[in-house]
């Protein structure tokens, strides 16, 4: 694998484009905006960076950087990742794009598709990190690529939501590039110890979300 | 010329004497009510069975004789609880997590329940000091048709002690498992400044208090809409529950033990079918 391959690789898997239906999730933030604790672009951006920071997408990127480890048991990942789910649909958000994803990869590169037992469910990151590692791509780009992908996408459903205009969406995403990087970086190395996370209001958003009056998401 | 002799013992301080706890039982039927089968304890471990003539339940209460826990210390539950059989089980105090010198402070719950057995696990907070360090684990195993509620609740810092800012390490980890399947687990971490990660808006937005429970049992999509519907609202507590994979996840976050402690009882009274919690708790 050249590093242009796994350029092209990252950027059409981890498009808005991918059909895992990525724009209709929201991560919870739906609910977050209805109460008005996301009112703009800043909120956002500090939104969004916590969950890099010690929320999900610090949980994401370890779960994604464990399924890319050669000797990476990814039934048990999977098993784990599930389980972590906090959320009736965090757990969809999750298990859906993972599915989707899987489903997808199968019919262009068929060959990088995990062999695992009949049933297995594997959630999106670790369904990213196993492709991922098959094709030999380097776990900081994968991890990058992923983190970005995860970043955007609730920053497109922050600007539909608030609304924001186009420009403050490219702020917040230029402002978080440095967290990205800095996650996918350190997550290279993380172990199964590193697997933690705290957002409790971040879970109590999504479970809000659940009951909330008029929604445009699935989460 | 003391310098060979008195450097080591400076580079080596003399190894602390540790506390350790260790409590397992279990509840069994004998003629039709839940008795106490096994019971084993040590070190700073005991168990108290309280008469009890509000409910059916076997109690038991827990109690930490070293008075809270600090950096090496262990405190190790495990409890099951037999077919037909049910077992209530709380702490008769709120944990406290103290400053350390080195390590952390370890406490390893192991609970099993088996079918048609009724498990509440309702240990009172947990109370992290400014630098302590704590690393929790509750491990739950449930035959399918075995009934559960448990609860974990930490309080960080002593705010009526004018701890405003703390600097902690805390872990906690959950497995609950149905019929050896892992259908629920939760890996919370904070580390170092307290304080400022509290502060987040996807953590707390400052609260110090937070509570996880689960329930697994009959009707839970019914529990779920009863709790959403007739848990009262109060200042200074924000919660959600969700029910997923057959397990009803409730959380909340509140700026002091009072709200705090309101919502359990309130959610507990609406889960256990109109159950108080156990005495301890208002002791």
């Amino acid at each position: 694998m050249t590093d242009g391959n796994a350029l092209l690789r990252l950027m059409t898997w981890m498009s808005p484009g991918f059909p895992v239906g990525a724009y209709t999730y929201s991560h919870g933030i739906e609910w977050v905006v209805e109460s008005g604790d996301i009112k703009d672009g800043d909120d956002l951006t500090a939104w969004i960076g916590d969950l890099l920071e010690s929320g999900s997408g610090r949980s994401d990127a370890v779960l994604c950087a464990l399924a890319m480890q050669v000797d990476a048991d990814l039934v048990e990942l999977a098993e784990l990742g599930l389980a972590l789910s906090p959320t009736e649909e965090r757990l969809l958000e999750t298990e859906a794009q993972g599915q989707a994803f899987i489903r997808a990869v199968k019919s262009g590169w068929p060959d990088l598709v995990p062999d695992l037992p009949n049933g297995t469910v594997l959630p999106y990151p670790v369904a990213v990190g196993s492709v991922a590692a098959a094709s030999g791509i380097p776990a900081r780009q994968a991890l990058a690529a992923y983190l970005h992908a995860f970043a955007a996408n609730i920053i497109s459903a922050g600007v539909r939501l608030v609304p924001l205009g186009q420009s403050d969406g490219v702020r917040a995403l230029a402002t978080l590039e440095l967290a990205i990087d800095k996650l996918a970086l350190w997550a290279c190395g993380a172990t199964m110890d590193d697997l933690w996370s705290f957002s409790p209001l971040s879970d109590i958003a999504s479970m809000k979300h659940e009951t909330q009056y008029t929604r445009l998401f699935r989460s | 010329m003391y310098d060979g002799t008195l450097q080591s013992n400076l580079d080596a301080p003399p190894a602390l004497q540790r506390a350790k706890g260790v409590i397992r039982l279990d509840a069994v039927t004998r003629a039709g009510k839940s008795r106490l089968g096994n019971l084993y304890q040590s070190g700073c471990g005991k168990v108290r069975f309280p008469r009890i003539y509000d409910h059916s339940m076997m109690e038991a209460v827990i109690i930490n004789t070293a008075g809270g826990l600090t950096g090496g210390d262990r405190f190790d539950v495990t409890a099951g609880v037999g077919p037909d059989a049910a077992l209530r089980l709380s702490g008769q105090a709120c944990e406290r997590l103290y400053r350390r010198r080195d390590g952390q402070a370890c406490m390893e719950t192991r609970l099993s329940a088996a079918d048609n057995a009724d498990l509440h696990w309702l240990p009172q907070e947990t109370i992290l000091f400014d630098g302590s360090a704590l690393s929790r684990r509750l491990f739950v195993d449930l035959a399918v048709g075995a009934r559960f509620i448990g609860l974990e609740a930490t309080v960080f810092g002593r705010a009526a002690m004018g701890e405003t800012s703390i600097s902690a390490r805390f872990r906690e980890s959950w497995r609950l498992r149905i019929d050896g399947k892992l259908v629920y687990a939760d890996e919370a971490g904070l580390d170092g400044d307290l304080t400022a990660t509290l502060s987040r808006a996807t953590a707390t937005l400052g609260a110090t208090c937070t509570v996880g429970c689960a329930y697994v049992g009959p009707d839970p999509e019914a529990f779920r809409d009863l709790l959403r519907a007739e848990v009262p609202p109060q200042d200074g507590l924000d919660w959600g529950c969700s029910l997923r994979r057959g397990v009803l996840v409730c959380r909340a976050v509140a700026e002091a033990s009072g709200p705090l402690r309101l919502w359990i009882a309130d959610i507990y009274r609406i889960l256990s079918g109109g159950l108080s919690l156990p005495r301890p708790w208002y002791c």
